[in-house]
């Protein structure tokens, strides 16, 4: 039941209201480009190649990620020991864990013998039989790791060995410092293998840095709520003592935690070359994305065994991994491809789907699919973003991106007028807050909510203080789902979204009308005239629908006014805290509001409603409140304005009403040409 | 309201930057070069500022109304024989070290538009298009101190405000977010929360400082960095080449702030100190990580920002200040104020509220009268600051003396939100180059023409600035 729309008419009209149009509506294309599957944008429409610094959230995240890897609780699935880092890893139960305390695992690079060389394993358990034929426990040689591997199974207790090498030459393990003399001269390897002892750390191996409180705040420019603007991810020095500081601290965490670091700190680490350089590869992995070129993997090495105290040497070297500009931005680079365009690499790709879906760094699967070429095409990446679709972590993301996008992350920090509302805290703004997260991720990801369902759905969590502003009967003593009045549905009737657009004492039909433009329909309204003069003269004991009123009333207000205000009034029925209120101070509420060019500034259709149950369904039927959610989506997703591509964008939101499914949605966001395609930007210019 | 716990005293744990001889020998190997570093700062033109900083309200003042009446903050009268406007009034014991303007506009682009004048106040262009002359000044004459820029806010980030209600840029187009917490700009300048000499923790062992291999460390670290970069910057050419060098910017300097005297960012032996840096502290009241946006705290956060500004400028750590009250559109509720002429338990009134006081300047209005209050009120503090830097000795003669102090709003008239006849004041001698005492009637120059003038006061050879193309008339000695 759309009215019929044209974005293209929006562009002319907006200069009525107050000077410049719209700069946000993107360009569109025509009517006529029909909806079919494929693509049918022209191959230049890619946004620019960027760099994009983490967010203290993405960065929060990724390195809660990386310990908890450190940690082993992150177990890479594998069929094979050498899909695990062999060095120290079996593959155990499809899972990559630490390998067992009874086996005994050997690794040498080629420094010690070269791929076409033959190694085994000769000890007191095999009689020292130094070839296959006689028993020996042979080594096997892998291009993938570039180094020979062999894991053996044995009793517990001290096994003394050597490695053998082409059959002739014997030496000690260089992968294991322990050492023993056989009493005739000859100094022998010893395998400990004891599974009495545990070995792990007590607790949590977590970070002892806080991003989101020790590092400056993300600067968000106009039309862009999200804290991930390519333009504005900048490491200014504050941001980069932040920054430095945070890499200081980690490091030493994880040079210290010497039980979780697969080679000896004890000894020196040329003694145990193969082994650090196959944990700088996997610690690589995990924090700049992507493998390592054989010259960055020798100069880290080199930063590792510059130190004499191999443990200091960890330290710098990993400082150096986590301060480096390879971990803080997020490459949007490309390859060069004959159209002119860049293609994202696998290993970019797997970063961007992500970060966008999940807030983090890729997880081995999403690096193992990387590897393998599974990123290639947009059916792999479907399927692997379907995987990301279904985990916890897509709600939490997503949760984020809806309290972004609804402006209602500073709740908990806005002061309410304490005789008015005593029972309002800090702690209710972050249940507040909470809320509107739990339910658009529970709509979006646990179900097959769309648009509609965000807008209008009346089922969310709530705790018994929120049930209380909600008018309703607490569900539980906790977070329990309920169901919310029909007075007040979906986003807009939350209290998060109340408070957030009123003042402390009384609302504000101005910002709650300017909400639903900017927020809901991607309207801008544009900057006041020069002459529109101040407000006018009011009478502070009319209502607040009349002192509004009054606002309106003079033409050179009027013109910008008529589309925002008669918005806000619908909400009258709520205060400041979101709570139904029947009176504003001594004038009985009235909740009629006005929506004037649903579709677009200047458009002259007008629609009357009463209250939020009336205003949120003209909206979910709107072409604008799709068109806008989808963009965005794009800019949450890309950190650009959805005018670098706009062809993507529009054929996106051609494609999508408030009824489909927002996974679908996102789903094809993150499928579509343009989200692996860049292009070289032309100008520097602010956005 | 009372507090109920006595003032927190705030104390560095070691002082990273008090300028220490006897360590500063140390990390030069105790040379006789080292020797011969030591000493003043390299000597300034006669006539040259050693300091500037500017201190921004929001929401304009009580300026010419719609209905035309005059402006409460303007003066009247010739060059020398003025009457300082009703709002100004407390700067009467500074009159002669103080300009005062008639006439300056900022353009007629977005004029009317609180946004539209925040983008343009410090840049000097419509938009925002161009670095802030704070940023541009700290990368000239202030990048011989190991903090290029001071960028401290009193609740400026409050309700959410990001973008264009931050008025610094460091590159065009794009603002950055200054520090709203006392504490942790207390500590980022005089605590040890700049090394620690241990791996984990917060950062607050204290210690040793320049011979701690943790410093020796992150130099390597800020090497291997900025060896990456240059590395990148190589491989991109144009693409995202800003965003790199502004990286590389940042660790130069944090690099110059570790390594006194190498490679990165001029001397950075921390300045002269005349003795305001003896005991760096500040009192921060009852702020805890839970009530930094909390109105009532807001005059306890200002004060403490005031005396970490001018801390660290007397210390020598930084020439070049920015502290933001607020920003613009303000729902900061002033009435909560503690011992102010606002204060007011009974009835939120906010800063934006107040400066929509209808279209006359009408005393029986409560927006009007309380507009007038929080005015003078911002005053207030420009005079509080003045005259803690007053009474820090200096080169000239005291700390203010020696420095420029720019006080500024994004509108004149709150009401009408014009963006013509701005409300600056700029106060300080600049050591000698600032012409004081005196009221210029402008007869509508640009703004910008007045930071290029400060500029110059600043020591930088500077003859536009933005859209500027030309200095100032009457500023300068």
């Amino acid at each position: 039941m759309k009215p019929p729309v044209r974005l293209v008419a929006l562009l002319t009209i907006a200069v009525s209201c107050g000077g410049d149009a719209d700069p946000d509506k993107s360009a569109g294309t025509d009517s006529d480009s029909g909806l079919t599957d494929a693509s049918t944008c022209d191959h230049a429409n890619a946004p620019p190649r960027a760099l994009r610094l983490l967010t203290r959230r993405e960065y929060a995240h990724t390195i809660d990620d990386l310990f908890s890897w450190l940690d082993g609780d992150d177990p890479a699935s594998c069929s094979t020991h050498t899909d695990c880092s062999v060095a120290f890893e079996s593959c155990l139960s499809g899972s990559c864990r630490p390998d067992p305390c009874d086996v005994l695992s050997v690794a040498v690079g080629p420094d010690i013998a070269s791929s076409s060389q033959s190694v085994v394993i000769a000890g007191a358990f095999n009689d020292w039989a130094s070839t296959v034929e006689q028993g020996g426990a042979p080594l096997s040689w892998s291009a993938e790791h570039n180094l020979h591997w062999a894991k053996l199974a044995l009793p517990e207790g001290e096994w003394p060995y050597k490695l053998v090498i082409d059959g002739s030459v014997w030496i000690t393990d260089p992968g294991n410092p322990e050492l023993i003399d056989d009493g005739s001269g000859n100094v022998n390897s010893l395998a400990i293998l004891d599974c009495s002892d545990p070995g792990t750390s007590d607790g949590a191996f977590a970070p002892d840095v806080d991003p989101v409180s020790d590092f400056p705040a993300e600067s968000r420019p106009s039309h862009h709520p999200f804290d991930n603007a390519v333009s504005e991810g900048l490491v200014t020095t504050p941001r980069a003592d932040a920054l430095l500081s945070a890499a200081d601290t980690l490091a030493g965490q994880i040079a210290d935690a010497a039980h979780l670091l697969p080679c000896d700190t004890g000894a020196s680490a040329y003694d145990n070359e193969a082994c650090w350089l196959s944990f700088i590869d996997e610690l690589a992995l995990r924090t700049w994305r992507r493998p390592l070129a054989s010259a960055e993997r020798e100069r880290l090495f080199s930063y590792l065994a510059s130190e004499s105290d191999t443990e200091a040497g960890v330290h710098f070297m990993t400082q150096v991994l986590l301060s480096s500009p390879h971990f803080l931005y997020r490459t949007e680079l490309g390859e060069l491809q004959p159209d002119g365009r860049y293609r994202l690499t696998a290993w970019e790709t797997a970063s961007l789907l992500s970060y966008t879906l999940w807030g983090t760094a890729p997880d081995t699967e999403l690096l193992d699919a990387a590897a393998r070429g599974l990123l290639d095409t947009s059916e792999g990446i479907a399927a692997q973003a379907g995987r990301l679709l279904s985990d916890p972590r897509a709600g939490t993301r997503f949760g984020v991106f809806a309290t972004a996008w609804l402006g209602v992350d500073a709740v908990p920090t806005m002061s309410r007028n304490p005789d008015l509302y005593p029972g309002y805290t800090t702690e209710l703004g972050q249940a507040m807050v909470d809320e509107v997260a739990e339910r658009a991720a529970t709509i979006a990801l646990e179900g097959d909510g769309g648009l509609r369902a965000l807008l209008t759905g009346r089922d969310t969590l709530v705790t018994p203080e929120l049930a209380e502003i909600y008018g309703i009967e607490a569900p539980g003593a906790g977070w329990a789902p309920a169901t919310v009045p029909a007075e007040r549905p979906g986003v807009l009737g939350t209290p998060a979204l109340l408070t957030a657009t009123a003042h402390s004492d009384q609302t504000s039909p101005v910002r709650r009308g300017l909400f639903v433009r900017e927020r809901i329909l991607c309207q801008d309204l544009g900057t006041p005239p020069a002459d529109a003069g101040g407000v006018p003269d009011v009478d502070p004991d009319a209502s607040t629908r009349d002192r509004f009123d009054q606002h309106s009333n003079d033409p050179a207000c009027s013109v910008c006014h008529q589309y925002i205000d008669p918005v806000g009034f619908g909400f009258e029925h709520f205060d400041s805290i979101g709570t139904w209120r029947e009176m504003d101070g001594a004038h009985p509420v009235d909740a009629t509001g006005e929506l004037l060019g649903v579709e677009g500034i200047g458009q002259m259709d007008v629609s009357t409603f009463y209250g939020l149950d009336g205003l949120a369904p003209m909206l979910a039927n709107s072409e604008a409140a799709s068109t806008c959610f989808v963009e965005m989506s794009w800019r949450n997703a890309l950190g650009q304005p959805p005018e670098q591509a706009p062809c993507a964008v529009d054929e996106l939101s051609e494609r999508f009403d408030a009824d489909r499914p927002i996974r679908d949605l996102l789903l094809t966001l993150v499928a579509a040409d343009a989200f692996v395609h860049r292009s070289e930007p032309v100008a520097e210019e602010s956005l | 309201m009372s507090r109920s716990m006595a003032p927190a005293l705030w104390r560095p744990d070691s002082r990273l930057w008090r300028p220490n001889r006897r360590s500063f020998l140390q990390a030069l190997g105790g040379s006789a070069a080292a020797l011969a570093a030591l000493g003043p700062t390299p000597a300034h033109a006669a006539g040259t500022a050693d300091n500037i900083l500017f201190f921004y309200f929001p929401d304009g003042v009580p300026g010419w109304s719609q209905n035309g009446d005059a402006s409460l903050w303007h003066c009247t009268g010739g060059e020398t024989d003025f009457s300082l406007g009703h709002t100004v009034q407390a700067l009467a014991p500074f009159r002669d070290r103080c300009l005062f303007f008639n006439g300056l506009t900022m353009g007629d682009t977005d004029n009317g538009s609180h946004p539209g004048g925040a983008k343009k106040l410090l840049t000097a262009s419509d938009h925002g298009n161009n670095e802030s002359i704070d940023q541009h000044l700290s990368r000239s004459v202030g990048s011989d101190r190991p903090w290029h820029h001071l960028y401290l806010g009193a609740q400026a980030g409050a309700d959410g405000a990001s973008g264009d209600k931050f008025i610094t840029y460091p590159v065009a187009g794009s603002t950055m977010a200054p520090e709203d917490d006392p504490r942790r700009a207390f500590s980022s300048l005089f605590g040890s929360g700049g090394v620690s000499s241990g791996g984990s923790g917060s950062g607050d062992d204290g210690g040793s400082t320049e011979t701690d291999p943790a410093v020796a460390r992150r130099l390597s670290v800020l090497d291997a960095s900025m060896g990456e970069i240059h590395d990148l910057k190589a491989r991109l050419g144009t693409t995202e080449k800003r965003k790199l060098d502004l990286h590389l910017e940042s660790l130069y300097e944090l690099e110059g702030r570790l390594n006194p005297g190498g490679s990165g960012g001029g001397s950075g032996s921390g300045g002269t100190d005349w003795g305001g840096c003896d005991d760096p502290s500040v009192e921060v009241g009852s702020l805890t990580d839970s009530n930094l946006y909390d109105p009532a705290l807001f005059p306890d956060i200002i004060s403490a920002q005031i005396d970490i500004a001018v801390q660290a400028m007397a210390c020598g750590m930084t020439r070049v200040v920015t502290l933001q009250c607020s920003h613009h559109t303000s729902d900061l509720i002033m009435s909560r104020f503690p011992g102010s002429e606002m204060y007011d338990p009974g009835y939120d009134m906010r800063s934006h509220q107040a400066s929509h006081y209808g279209s006359g300047h009408d005393w029986g209005s409560r927006e009007f009268a309380a507009f007038d209050q929080q005015r003078r009120y911002w005053v207030d503090r420009f005079v509080e600051l003045l005259t803690k830097m007053d009474s820090i000795p200096g080169r000239t003669g005291t700390l203010l003396d020696d420095s420029i102090v720019v006080l500024c709003t994004e509108v004149c008239d709150g009401n009408t939100h014009q963006h013509h006849d701005l409300p600056v004041v700029v106060a300080g001698g600049g050591g000698g180059a600032l012409h004081g005492g005196r009221l210029l009637n402008t007869g509508g120059r640009y703004h910008g023409d007045l930071w290029v003038a400060l500029g110059r006061a600043m020591g930088e050879d500077m003859w536009s600035f933005g859209s500027s193309g030309s200095v100032l008339d009457g500023v300068l000695t």
